[in-house]
């Protein structure tokens, strides 16, 4: 969502998750009137998520909030379709602010910036607290440890080449203090250092929006019903890692059980808080993609692709990634217009 | 015969009423001082005040499930005699003291506790090599005349160690709603963590052991600023002993003093752990928690409210005594007791710690970058190593107090700015935009964090020379 990353579109890792999402709201459509829903997001002025919301889903209620004067007045030059509404505001004014009356929404709060975590998760609360049941929200935050390194007090000069000289333990501990500093109280109490790694970072700030959201949402019937189901989590990297969380607002636990069935074949669904899917797929030849698919799906493909191939094409990792995806996987050519 | 009015206690009042004056924690928390008062029983009081790790080998573990609670500890047990007796009754009688630093004085926190969280419970416990079990049954509340517990024996092989658990079944349905799905259970046990951490983080510094559901609670040790020269950031400190009472005083910053930029953080509603407060310990025990009100003398005579100005001062005072009823704490362990009259000194000692560090705040006001030269060559240590520390220590951080009216003080003398020319503060807001474009013309990279007072502040030293060039 800035200006910084032109090539936003083109994040093969986040073009995935985005159709994960897609395809996790088709299934939901058998169950849920998808196409009457809200959708809000940050469209920034490439609507990528708004142009798959409209055509796959018809959805046509679409607001995208936008702070950035400019990028506003872009986004507006931009626009693919004339159902979509442009708000110039901040999101956490726009959160605070919005009434749906008893209208449902889809909302994805598209993040980036590590450093306003505490006002982001704040956000995702209190979006919560003013949620519909039945509303799906989504959230991306930045899960890049690193990212936590920086600067704490902004007299400081700047520290990267004294995290150099640092040992393991001294960066964890370095990171947990800054993490505490930005989230507070929404920080689960068993954290500790070790964990501030890059593979278990984005666990820890899953636990600490299931943390954040039951403390908004604790159902308490018969007057406080609502809960949220976790739907699915993913994590992914085009440059940073990110972290990707959906669910769905519920007030009655049959209903969690009819999602459920609904979402029972697609299987990036986890229904739970901290097992996040990891998106990290290889770049691959047109040929190589070809050759692969052919095979797909079978049991033990990432064997029989090692045992035909007679080079390595990726990590094996890599390669469980993109048997997991394969039917997601983005085609970029290169067009002259 | 005379005619009389009926003045029985009824049941209801003590399974009903009496437990709605307690949140479901804290008849938790009631439930494991039992078990710290049990240590206490054990070892008896002789240095219990200077032994580091006095509550080491003991241990407490909570179990919760969507349908039971148990809390199980190897704190000694309740002797057969005190069961039969007072134990069980609802409330305690005068005679029952014991001449011991518990926090536990009234009698009422096991049987409120088992209350609160269901209707059947079966106290089993080791004393002495004998194991038994009391127990409570659903029926026992619906009988108005008989106020006895059944006890079975046991044998002493059924107990592994000198301890006693506490089972609670049949949950009340508000507790249902609370534990009966995985996700609210462990949100529950979050809840309840910070809890224990907040009001034991010195009882486990000091060896106790707490688990819930087999997890380990660690402690969360308070640090104070202390700097290694004649001057600089230091705690105030004040020590007296009041009767059976003695108190320990500290007060001092946690954290440097904020920057305008986190003052404004403050404001737009970003959520930060705010430490600052006064901590309260009667007996080791937290009875009150980073208090920023009257209550521990913040806005009133002389000092002023709490505003995020004051966001790095902490204090905490500890009471200890082998009467518990001279601590001053509410009957629910969690608040002062305003009355006590031992408070109301050392209240004042509080209020004038608290000045001190307000004040600092205040002259420093508008020259935080000058301050942070201070604050920063500071160490953090653990208030509790700089109140144990013997004089030596104490001086080598430049903490030399003084003994006078039977107490111990030390009041700092902390850094003051150059009194060359008074300084006034100046603010105005301006567009974002605008602040990027001159954040991007002093330092011709965008990827360096933004600091609008910075920029104010240059734009200002720049018209400044400029005015002066103009004069000469």
């Amino acid at each position: 969502m800035s200006e910084k990353q032109p090539f936003y579109h083109l994040r093969p890792n986040k073009y995935i998750d985005r159709n994960l999402f897609t395809q996790c709201l088709f299934y939901l459509k058998r169950i849920l009137p998808i196409e009457d829903y809200y959708y809000i997001g940050f469209g920034s002025f490439l609507f990528d998520d708004f142009k798959m919301m409209h055509t796959q889903l018809d959805i046509s209620n679409m607001i995208s909030i936008e702070n950035d004067p400019n990028v506003c007045r872009r986004a507006k030059f931009n626009k693919p379709y004339s159902c979509i509404q442009i708000e110039n505001c901040d999101s956490s004014d726009y959160i605070s602010s919005m009434d749906m009356g008893d209208k449902n929404c889809i909302f994805w709060m598209d993040y980036t910036s590590p450093s306003d975590l505490g006002r982001q998760i704040s956000d995702f609360c209190s979006l919560l607290d003013s949620s519909n049941p039945k509303d799906i929200i989504r959230i991306t935050l930045n899960a890049n440890p690193a990212a936590l390194n920086g600067k704490i007090q902004s007299e400081d000069e700047d520290d990267s080449d004294a995290i150099a000289m640092l040992t393991a333990e001294e960066v964890h501990k370095k990171r947990l203090t800054t993490l505490k500093a930005r989230i507070g109280d929404y920080l689960p109490e068993d954290v500790e250092p070790d964990q501030m790694t890059r593979g278990a970072y984005p666990i820890v700030l899953l636990r600490t929006l299931e943390k954040a959201a039951m403390s908004v949402l604790f159902e308490n019937p018969p007057y406080q019903n609502r809960f949220i189901l976790p739907l699915f989590s993913s994590v992914y990297e085009d440059g940073q890692q990110m972290l990707t969380l959906t669910g769905i607002v519920l007030d009655d636990r049959d209903e969690a059980k009819s999602v459920k069935e609904c979402l029972s074949k697609f299987s990036p669904i986890t229904f739970s808080w901290d097992k996040p899917v990891q998106i990290e797929i290889p770049p691959l030849t047109q040929k190589e993609i070809i050759y692969i698919n052919n095979l797909l799906p079978c049991e033990n493909a990432k064997q029989q692709i090692k045992d035909n191939l007679s080079f390595s094409i990726a990590k094996d990792s890599a390669i469980d990634s993109y048997i997991s995806f394969y039917k997601y996987y983005p085609n970029f050519h290169h067009v002259s217009l | 015969m005379a005619v009389t009015a009926n003045g029985m206690p009824t049941k209801e009042f003590f399974i009903n009423m009496l437990t709605r004056d307690i949140a479901l924690n804290d008849a938790i928390l009631d439930l494991l001082d039992n078990c710290l008062d049990g240590v206490v029983r054990q070892k008896g009081v002789d240095g219990k005040k200077e032994d580091k790790n006095y509550y080491k080998g003991y241990s407490a573990s909570i179990t919760i499930s969507k349908d039971s609670f148990c809390i199980q500890d190897n704190c000694g047990g309740i002797p057969r005699d005190v069961a039969e007796k007072n134990a069980f009754r609802m409330g305690r009688t005068s005679t029952t003291g014991d001449g011991l630093p518990t926090v536990g004085i009234y009698g009422i926190g096991m049987k409120r506790a088992i209350f609160k969280l269901g209707k059947v419970a079966r106290v089993r416990t080791k004393n002495a090599g004998k194991a038994y079990c009391v127990k409570i049954e659903k029926e026992w509340a619906e009988d108005a005349d008989h106020w006895e517990f059944p006890i079975d024996e046991l044998d002493e092989k059924d107990i592994p160690f000198e301890g006693t658990s506490v089972e609670v079944t049949e949950l009340n349905s508000i507790i249902q709603n609370q534990w009966n799905t995985e996700e609210k259970l462990k949100y529950f046990v979050e809840t309840l963590t910070t809890a224990i951490k907040t009001s034991y983080s010195l009882i486990i510094q000091k060896g106790f052991e707490i688990r819930i559901n087999d997890k380990i609670i660690q402690a969360n040790p308070v640090e104070l600023l202390v700097s290694t020269g004649e001057k600089g950031i230091k705690p105030y400190i004040f020590e007296k002993t009041y009767g059976s009472v003695s108190v320990s005083l500290i007060v001092g910053f946690y954290a440097p003093t904020p920057s305008e930029e986190e003052l404004d953080d403050g404001t737009e509603g970003r959520r930060r752990s705010e430490d600052a407060g006064w901590t309260i310990v009667c007996n080791d025990r937290v009875v009150l928690y980073n208090d920023k009100t009257h209550l521990t003398g913040w806005g009133e005579a002389g000092v002023p409210s709490y505003h995020t100005q004051f966001i790095g001062i902490k204090g905490i005072v500890t009471f200890e005594s082998t009467n518990p009823e001279e601590l001053p704490m509410t009957t629910t362990k969690r608040g002062v007791d305003l009355s006590s009259s031992i408070y109301a000194d050392v209240k004042n000692k509080m209020r004038d710690g608290l000045k001190t560090f307000t004040q600092y705040t205040n002259v420093w006001k508008g020259r935080i970058s000058e301050e942070r030269t201070h604050s920063k060559e500071a160490q953090s240590i653990p208030y509790t190593k700089i109140l144990e520390a013997d004089d030596a220590f104490r001086e080598s951080y430049g903490i030399k107090a003084k003994k006078y009216a039977g107490a111990i003080v030390f009041k700092p003398e902390l850094p003051k700015p150059k009194q060359d020319k008074p300084y006034v503060i100046i603010r105005y807001s301006k567009p974002r935009e605008d602040v990027i474009t001159l954040h991007e013309f002093f330092y011709k990279d965008n990827s360096l964090p933004l600091n609008p007072s910075e920029i104010g502040a240059k734009c200002f030293d720049i018209l400044l020379e400029q005015s002066k060039e103009q004069k000469g």
